[in-house]
């Protein structure tokens, strides 16, 4: 099931939210912990939420749970005992990447080892569960925080598969740690001024995702289906897609915290501006964040960080961008993704980045984006014939002209939805409210009903659209 | 609580609203079909393990929820209005086009060539299959071509191939292998453009189908190829049926903002009680090209002969057969897509017998058919440009 369906919005979102406001009603004049009977609700929707598109590969996930859980009660166990301990997280550690591996890698690794002479392996041809990526390393992080005494290990399954399976997050992120959400996980409160923030930053999400991304998705879509492109129209492409992936993405963990924030969690930002960032370095301080905090966390730093001189340091740099780029998907570009971004990181740190500091802001983001955009490129195209043929038609190395009617029907067309998802991409609201907080209470009282009936209209607006296609899947999926 | 109740508010609207949709579509009665879209709606999937394992009783309760939602039809205008209003000039393969005059139209996107290939193919079969009927084919363009000149600008990076390319493609010869092997009428879209600068309504605006005034163009262009001597201009002796007529075209947009389009159909009073159309699927027989009980319904197009049947026999006794110099073999078969619907009732006075085929629909043959009624003179071909590109039938021609 996704967010951004009748299905979720009609159907299931209301009858979860009453029943978990019962469950929470009860809770409180039982005099119980407030937590559990939530839970309940919680755990049996998110279960149903996740088999509705994937009947079977529920099973794999409460089974990657399970694994995590019972490492956890075994380094619990085994608390005196090091060696032990260090046995029972590799353990965990290899069950749970194997299970990525081979519902995930195995068909690209075949075809790998199918180019060495000889070798002729069929292909696999495993479906991909959803979510599988982000739950991996949800439980992962458990299980490693726990080996290093940074959170306790939990007693209770079920509430642990609460935590893993709670359909805000599941399925594309962000990827919440247990010890962000342990104590919640028990005990919780919900503020009505937290529950409307929750709502609606809920909502907020929800119009990214309707109205912005999936219209720039129609866009690219229609520009890749041209024969041939202008240069401009290239580019133009290249930014759209940046642009749709931003709004579709960062819409879902804007939902994600939403919903946690209705129910009582509050989960960590996951993405802050991120166009809007001056350098690469920057852009990934502000570009999924909980991904790029994972691999900070669990790889870089154990491999030893910049601690350990250069050469090391540099070592622990390509080996996290290699993975980082091979989590998104199971192909070269998306390594390749990886690398680019790794070596322009390198290369700031140790050779621009000073230089950068020191130009006028407007061109530090425009070397930003420029380079965030062609990266996107690297990582939309899984056929690098198809890379290069957009990129001759980019750089006009195909013989066509520099500026044509697709570039102007495409802006024809969708300039509207481009420049606001151009002027969303930098921090304008938090600069609006900032602006009006200040001038007194009329001026705030108006944005506040101007934003009202804004936000009836559009709500309405997001319903007529998904009416109207009920095909709208979300990028992440793929991860 | 931050005492703010201007923020509360709209959230508890958007709460109510849900929560008003969410009763509504279980109790709401549903419908089986949807007049707007022309297609039967989806269908309570049915649910047993196997199809919740495989995930299609999911699949298919998504569809069931979009197609019965609350207020469907309005939602559907609002967003397709919504995209307008921010000046879209494509919504859902529609294009918006503006006359000089300033009358605005709706045209379907011409993809580019599928099965025109195919088409040839099929028809030149048709051709070679016959002893002695003679093949006789006529391409229609459709709007998008005849009023190519109020299309939005830059249009061309939408449909960068032109029907007229298509057309060449198939008549030219000149690097496209097969060709087409029969003749052709040349010239059809010349001759509705003279109707378009004639003031003429030469397509509807609202639907991908010609007028009946277009369909008589054609029709008097087609006369001296099949040795007719046309009727004279219909005029005021064509009548008008309906001026409340949105087609398939405006189905798409739903866009209230553009009239709708007016139906005039040809009669001819001798017709009435001698007259014998015979409906081979069903075998129901009638005195007239029409069923007016369409005008009652969305698809008020469906007038015309009827909408779909595989083959239709017309027989006229009264015809006046001077008016094709009296040759010996009285019969014409007719291949075609739903333009010649508006264009038969031209050719009735003609032929003693016309024979209607729909090759979507018809099994058996149409050129084995052909040959067993030696009284058929000529075959006339007759397909939109779309048509003949897009509909996979067309292969059934031969």
């Amino acid at each position: 099931m996704v967010f951004s369906s009748l299905l979720f919005l009609i159907l299931f979102l209301p009858a979860f939210l009453i029943l978990y406001g019962l469950a929470a009603f009860a809770g409180k004049r039982t005099g119980r912990l407030s937590g559990d009977l939530c839970n309940v609700v919680l755990l049996v929707f998110s279960l149903f939420f996740y088999a509705w598109g994937e009947p079977l590969c529920l099973f794999l996930m409460m089974l990657s749970a399970l694994v995590d859980y019972v490492d956890g009660r075994l380094l619990a166990r085994f608390d005196e005992r090091p060696g032990l301990r260090r046995l029972c997280l590799v353990v965990a550690l290899l069950i749970n990447f194997s299970l990525l591996g081979i519902f995930k890698y195995a068909g690209f690794l075949t075809g790998i080892l199918n180019q060495l002479p000889g070798v002729k392996l069929p292909l696999p041809g495993i479906a991909l569960p959803i979510g599988i990526s982000f739950y991996t390393f949800q439980t992962t992080s458990y299980s490693i925080d726990v080996y290093r005494r940074e959170v306790k290990a939990e007693r209770n399954y079920f509430r642990y598969l609460t935590y893993v399976s709670m359909f805000p997050q599941l399925i594309a992120g962000p990827i919440v740690r247990y010890r962000t959400v342990s104590s919640e996980l028990t005990k919780r409160s919900i503020p009505l001024d937290d529950f409307a923030d929750g709502a609606t930053r809920f909502l907020i999400g929800l119009f990214r995702k309707v109205l912005i991304a999936n219209e720039l998705g129609a866009l690219w879509a229609f520009l890749l289906g041209q024969e041939k492109l202008s240069a401009a129209a290239a580019w133009l492409g290249l930014l759209t897609f940046t642009l749709q992936l931003y709004f579709d993405f960062s819409a879902y963990s804007d939902m994600a915290i939403g919903l946690g924030r209705m129910l009582g969690f509050h989960f960590n930002e996951n993405f802050n501006y991120p166009l809007a960032a001056v350098s690469l370095t920057d852009f990934w301080r502000r570009w999924h964040i909980s991904l790029s905090s994972w691999f900070r966390d669990y790889v870089y730093i154990p491999l030893g960080g910049n601690r350990r001189g250069r050469a090391v340091m540099l070592r622990n740099l390509f080996v996290v961008w290699f993975l980082t780029g091979l989590w998104h998907g199971a192909s070269w570009n998306y390594v390749l993704w990886g690398l680019y971004h790794g070596t322009l990181l390198v290369l700031e740190k140790f050779i621009w980045g000073k230089a950068l500091k020191r130009l006028p802001r407007i061109l530090q983001h425009v070397y930003a984006l420029v380079l965030i955009v062609f990266g996107f490129g690297i990582f939309y195209f899984e056929d690098l014939s198809a890379f290069g043929r957009h990129l001759s038609f980019a750089f006009g190395l195909a013989g066509t002209p520099v500026i044509g009617d697709d570039f102007f029907w495409a802006l024809g067309n969708d300039l509207p939805v481009l420049v606001l998802a151009l002027v969303l991409s930098f921090p304008v609201f938090p600069r609006v409210k900032e602006l009006a907080a200040r001038p007194g209470k009329p001026v705030r009282t108006a944005l506040r009903a101007v934003c009202g009936v804004l936000a009836v209209g559009l709500f309405v607006l997001c319903v007529a659209n998904l009416v109207r296609d009920s095909y709208n899947p979300f990028l992440y999926f793929r991860f | 609580m931050k005492k703010e109740p201007l923020r509360i508010i709209p959230l508890l609207l958007i709460a109510a609203m849900t929560v008003i949709l969410a009763v509504l579509f279980p109790t709401l009665p549903k419908r089986t079909f949807s007049d707007n879209e022309n297609r039967t709606l989806a269908k309570f999937p049915a649910l047993n393990a196997e199809k919740v394992k495989d995930g299609s009783f999911q699949a298919g309760f998504e569809n069931y929820l979009a197609d019965h939602f609350p207020f469907r039809d309005a939602l559907f205008s609002l967003s397709v209005g919504a995209e307008r209003t921010l000046g879209k000039r494509e919504i859902n393969g529609v294009l918006y086009l503006r006359e000089p005059s300033g009358t605005r139209r709706l045209a379907d996107v011409y993809e580019k060539p599928v099965h025109g290939k195919k088409f040839v193919q099929a028809v030149n079969r048709l051709s070679e299959n016959l002893d002695t009927a003679r093949v006789t084919l006529m391409l229609v363009p459709t709007a998008v071509t005849l009023y190519r000149d109020c299309l939005p600008a830059h249009v061309k990076a939408r449909m960068p191939r032109t029907q007229m390319q298509l057309i060449r493609m198939i008549t030219g010869g000149k690097d496209i292998e097969p060709r087409v092997n029969c003749r052709i009428v040349r010239g059809v879209q010349k001759t509705l453009s003279d109707g378009r600068t004639a003031g003429e309504e030469i397509f509807y605006r609202t639907d991908h189908h010609w007028t009946t005034r277009g369909a008589y163009r054609a029709y008097r262009r087609l006369a001296p190829y099949l040795g007719l001597t046309p009727h004279d201009a219909p005029g005021e002796s064509l009548t008008l049926v309906s001026d409340s007529f949105y087609g398939t075209t405006w189905s798409k947009v739903c866009d209230r903002r553009i009239r709708p389009d007016v139906i005039e159909i040809y009669e001819n009073p001798a017709w009435k009680g001698s007259l014998k159309v015979t409906f081979e699927d069903t075998g129901e027989t009638t005195d007239t090209p029409y069923n007016r009980d369409w005008l009652a319904k969305k698809d008020q197009y469906s007038l015309f002969l009827d909408n779909l049947h595989p083959l239709i026999t017309i027989e006229n006794p009264d015809a006046d057969l001077q008016r094709r110099g009296n040759r010996e073999r009285r019969a014409l078969a007719l291949v075609k897509d739903s333009y010649a619907n508006c264009l038969v009732p031209f050719l009735i006075d003609h032929y003693e017998t016309i024979y209607v085929f729909d090759p979507r629909y018809y099994r058996g043959g149409i050129s084995t058919f052909v040959n067993e009624h030696p009284e058929v003179e000529d075959v006339l071909v007759l397909y939109n440009l779309s048509t003949m590109d897009t509909d996979r039938g067309v292969g059934a021609i031969s």
